[in-house]
């Protein structure tokens, strides 16, 4: 990027949302002003120009990945980003593509079956718990704590891929 | 066995920089981080005053684009220098332009403002023509005003003086603010803050702030300023309370290039009272003097008629 002009502006108009951002992820304020500071200096050494219309994108992508980078090298409380990944998991489990469902599902059918089919009413049917009480003539106490204790092992579930890893490349050679 | 374990994050993370992630994990991914984005939002108890965090960030990345030489001192040395210029004469004449490649600036209706490599700062005022390098290199900082009028915030650079060539004159920072104007006839050089040094064909005169060299039939002439006309037409908005015509006319001139032609130096006296926003058109502003003093304004190019 040749353009101070541009260039200032940009910061001026961007620099608050992506701190706050990457602050959201790591929870470690130096460590997020420092990923803004690289991504500015990034895109003013950049050889190529950004698209004016594609520059919210383009930092909101170089951060991302600041951050992911900042991940796997262990600089910031990893189990805040992963608590949040797994409310995002659980939270939008109905809209998630079901080809990553198949590793929730690989997930799910290690629950026992009545905490699988109250879980599946729940997150995929959006049911209430008076709705899932009535349908299986349970009573609403036995609804939230197989939900809860449902939710419970779907989270350890994504902490801990280790073994279930193989049956998702298994999955894949097909 | 010892059981590795690996967070669901990490293994999607760990994939995806390697680029082996699916189109689905990728998404997951992505929408997860965008819902993040989505969802931020500064808060002060935690991540402490915006204005003193946002220096803070801009700081370290001017600190590191100087180090790496690519961006010199960008805000920081700011106003080291400031001049007006006023220009006009011999707008053909052509600087000996070494190795840099040459960009010029150009203003029609309203006035613009450029900043440099080296982070100084030009005012350029409507209807002129600037020219400078993409890239400073060598000794001296070269630039040239080809036409009109222009004010000057040259950042500071002991090492590398900032040379101004506009018709004849040359005008040399010393470590300074000033306004240059070229008109047809003559060359003005208005000093603000700091030391300037003009020159032309063997003559030579070192500026104070508040002081005016005025080239005029081969001569140069050291004057003082009228301080009243040293308000930042370049920046701001401006309000002229009781001003005389003559006053408002000289700003005029300034911040639109243009040349008033009264026959009737009578009317020069007339109080007037006026507001000139920052990016008012020349058009805006005359109707306005007009309806305070019934006087005619034709424009005529870049000259300005006075009935």
């Amino acid at each position: 990027m040749k353009n101070p002009e541009f260039f200032e502006k940009t910061y001026t108009k961007y620099w608050k949302k992506l701190t706050a951002f990457s602050y959201t992820m790591t929870q470690d304020n130096d460590l997020a002003q420092n990923i803004v500071q690289d991504v500015f200096v990034d895109l003013w050494e950049r050889k190529s120009d950004v698209e004016i219309n594609a520059i919210e994108p383009y930092l909101f992508r170089a951060v991302k990945n600041q951050v992911f980078k900042h991940y796997q090298n262990n600089k910031f409380d990893k189990t805040i980003l992963e608590d949040k990944f797994e409310d995002y998991v659980i939270d939008h489990f109905a809209t998630i593509d079901p080809e990553v469902m198949d590793l929730l599902y690989s997930l799910l059918e290690k629950l026992p079956e009545k905490r699988k089919e109250v879980l599946l009413m729940y997150k995929m049917q959006d049911m209430t718990i008076d709705q899932i009480a009535d349908e299986l003539g349970i009573s609403k106490q036995t609804v939230k704590n197989q939900i809860s204790s449902g939710l419970k092992q779907l989270r350890e579930g994504l902490k801990d891929l280790a073994w279930i890893a193989p049956f998702i490349i298994l999955q894949q050679k097909f | 066995m010892i059981k590795r374990l690996k967070h669901s994050l990490e293994y999607l993370i760990d994939k995806s920089a390697k680029n082996k992630t699916t189109q689905a994990e990728e998404n997951l991914l992505n929408d997860f981080v965008l819902s993040e984005y989505q969802n931020s939002n500064w808060d002060e108890t935690s991540m402490g005053n915006s204005n003193e965090v946002s220096q803070n960030i801009y700081e370290g990345i001017q600190l590191r684009m100087e180090k790496k030489k690519t961006f010199k001192p960008y805000f920081k040395y700011i106003a080291a220098a400031s001049i007006l210029f006023l220009a006009g004469l011999g707008f053909l004449f052509q600087p000996n332009v070494a190795n840099e490649k040459q960009l010029t600036f150009k203003t029609s209706d309203v006035p613009k403002s450029i900043q440099l490599s080296d982070g100084s700062k030009i005012y350029l005022a409507a209807n002129s023509l600037f020219q400078y390098p993409e890239n400073f290199k060598g000794e001296e900082r070269k630039v040239c005003l080809l036409k009109g009028n222009a004010f000057f915030e040259v950042a500071k650079d002991k090492k590398h003086p900032f040379i101004i060539t506009s018709g004849e004159i040359k005008t040399r920072v010393l470590g300074t603010s000033f306004h240059i104007q070229l008109s047809k006839s003559k060359c003005e050089v208005i000093v603000v803050t700091g030391k300037v040094n003009v020159s032309s064909k063997g003559q030579s005169v070192d500026l104070m702030p508040y002081e005016e060299a005025l080239f005029s039939d081969k001569k140069i002439t050291k004057l003082p300023v009228d301080k009243s006309l040293l308000i930042n037409w370049y920046t701001a908005d401006i309000a002229l309370n009781e001003a005389t015509l003559q006053q408002v006319i000289t700003i005029l001139q300034y911040k639109y290039g243009v040349t008033f032609e009264c026959e009737n130096k009578t009317f020069l006296s007339i109080p007037v009272t006026v507001f000139i926003e920052k990016n008012a058109s020349l058009e805006s502003v005359l109707k306005q003097i007009n309806y305070i003093t019934n006087l005619k304004f034709n424009v005529y190019d870049e000259t300005v008629k006075v009935n």
